[in-house]
């Protein structure tokens, strides 16, 4: 057993079972810390200066995804002396602008943030991360011309316009903070959970939540970024502020929106207004249905058609089932989890997909 | 599968042998383990990512060229580290390619920059706290910073960090104890005008 009491603040930096909690929220280390912290409050100082030491070296940036790597690989395998006589360009000038437009292929939004890259521009992209090898992140663009319903895993719900891109980790719910980017316009309506904040990463601004229900447009090609607060509260950041920061010795407040407040960041005034908005309810109202001795597939068909999301479950099982319901002011989770309790079974997200599990 | 160094390593250096040997499938192995990491060791001086997955493709393609000449790396992890420094350094100076530079000319040119996330942290003090250290950890001089960065961030040891930065091992340990002392002296000095500021308030 490590005697922790002997440990100094380099050592702590090093140790496998601190790093577990500091860097990846690792419950059982967690637990393990904390009570050890109640038994050696005396050492409190120390580990606290390890723990913010770690952290401040922690970068969380997603950078390539499998297939990206995958692709640079092959490129760079491709390029080998060996493989040259196919009649390729060779050469060094050649193979850097090779790798030039590949690179601007793959790379499709940069959001403007610098230092956080979107992955690849498909539907469904895996991706996992330098800091976390096992992270695996999911990418939503809607290319329809409609709103599109993606769920995430902590049963928050995010409505994505047409064009707009929104990518997150396939372990959301898990993770010590919940965060997802965006390019675009969104509808966040986020599920209260104080031990896991969420966050937003736009262009521009970068948002802090709670639980609340806000909307955030930033588009990675436009000078302008909003975001609008339904219910709760948030609190924005200018993403230029928090890079300049880290230079500084001071800290920068962020600007705390409530119910019905806007605040506009505009590229050109490099400033933040603030306003009053009305209407955004009307603008994100759940659809209605109305259901008569309706056979369960086809709610479920007439939910995947309208909030724009796919629903996976046996047919087979659900033979025999009927709904008579009205949903309206009801979120599509209470919705599912209402259908759910009539066929006996449970649902749960997949990389954005609705899950149906049957008991029989 | 075991992650403990010395397993990496010998795998590392099968996979050398392999491509020695002629197996592009295990060049490809090695840029599939390393690239990431590489490429954050990078962007810690340079934020052009562009530029530096050009430089590290051209690493890997010299590796490949040069592999009947080149003499197997004890140990392939610090190998690529240092390549990649050396190659980024000369790249940035449109240096030509056997220019000798002394080791200072280089750290000149070179520096790591830590860009704490501390605004994800949602317990205000921890936030706080992990934005000073970011501040303070971008105060050190830059050698220090970087065996920093290398040894926590990255996890080598002090040999790798030795051969990386083409100092002694003497000298790693050396500059980690150093900045470590400019550390604790720098965040008493915070801490102890923090508090003259809040007895303001007591009073």
């Amino acid at each position: 057993m490590t005697d922790y009491r002997k440990f100094i603040v380099e050592d702590f930096m090093t140790d496998p079972l601190f790093r577990a909690w500091v860097l990846n929220g690792d419950a059982q280390a967690t637990a393990f810390w904390h009570h050890w912290l109640a038994g050696n409050p005396d050492r409190s100082e120390m580990v606290q200066a390890a723990r913010a030491l770690l952290l401040a070296m922690d970068e969380k940036r997603p950078t390539l995804s499998d297939d990206e790597l995958d692709t640079i690989v092959e490129g760079t395998l491709g390029k080998l002396s060996s493989n040259l006589e196919t009649g390729q360009p060779t050469g060094r000038r050649m193979y850097l602008v090779w790798a030039r437009v590949a690179a601007a292929v793959l790379v499709v939004a940069g959001l403007g943030w610098g230092l956080h890259k979107f992955p690849l521009g498909a539907s469904f992209k895996t991706i996992s991360t330098t800091s976390s090898p096992s992270e695996i992140r999911v990418e939503r663009t809607n290319h329809t011309d409609r709103p599109m319903t993606v769920l995430l895993g902590d049963k928050s719900t995010v409505i994505l316009q047409p064009g707009s891109r929104l990518s997150f980790s396939s372990a959301l719910e898990k993770e010590p903070r919940r965060v997802v980017y965006l390019d675009g316009e969104a509808f966040f309506d986020v599920v209260k959970d104080p031990a896991h904040p969420f966050f937003v990463y736009s262009n521009h601004l970068s948002t802090r939540v709670l639980g609340t229900s806000f909307r955030v447009v930033a588009y990675e090609r436009e000078k302008q970024a909003s975001v609008s607060v339904l219910t709760g509260k948030v609190t924005v950041f200018i993403k230029k502020d928090l890079e300049k920061m880290n230079k500084m010795a001071t800290r920068p407040g962020g600007l705390v929106l409530s119910p019905n407040e806007q605040v506009t960041f505009s590229q050109n005034k490099d400033r933040f207004t603030k306003s009053r908005i009305q209407g955004l309810a009307n603008l994100y109202h759940p659809p209605r249905f109305s259901f008569d001795e309706t056979p369960v597939t086809d709610v479920f068909n007439a939910l995947e058609k309208a909030y724009g999301i796919d629903i996976e479950y046996e047919p087979e099982k659900l033979y025999g089932y009927r709904l008579t319901a009205t949903f309206s002011e009801m979120s599509l989770h209470d919705e599912l989890h209402l259908i759910c309790r009539i066929i006996k079974g449970t649902y749960h997200i997949e990389e954005g997909r609705v899950i149906i599990e049957t008991d029989q | 599968m075991s992650n403990l160094p010395e397993t990496n390593r010998s795998r590392d250096s099968q996979l050398w042998k392999d491509l020695v040997l002629g197996s592009e499938q295990a060049l490809g192995s090695l840029m599939r383990i390393h690239y990431r990491s590489l490429l954050n060791y990078g962007q810690k001086f340079n934020r052009d990512e562009e530029f530096l997955k050009d430089c590290i493709q051209e690493l890997f393609i010299e590796i490949w060229n040069r592999k009947l000449t080149l003499s197997s790396p004890d140990n392939v992890k610090a190998y690529l580290f240092s390549s990649l420094r050396r190659k980024i350094y000369r790249e940035a100076h449109k240096l030509p390619l056997f220019h000798h530079e002394s080791a200072d000319a280089e750290d000149g040119g070179l520096h790591v920059e830590f860009s704490p996330e501390w605004w994800l942290i949602e317990e205000e003090s921890l936030a706080e706290r992990t934005r000073k250290m970011g501040y303070l950890l971008n105060l050190l001089p830059k050698r220090q910073r970087e065996v920093i960065y290398l040894k926590y961030y990255q996890e080598l040891s002090r040999d790798e960090i030795a051969q990386v930065m083409a100092i002694s091992p003497q000298t790693v340990s050396n500059l980690i104890q150093l900045a470590f002392m400019n550390l604790r002296d720098r965040i008493k000095t915070v801490s102890i005008s923090l508090f003259a500021f809040l007895a303001l308030f007591i009073r």
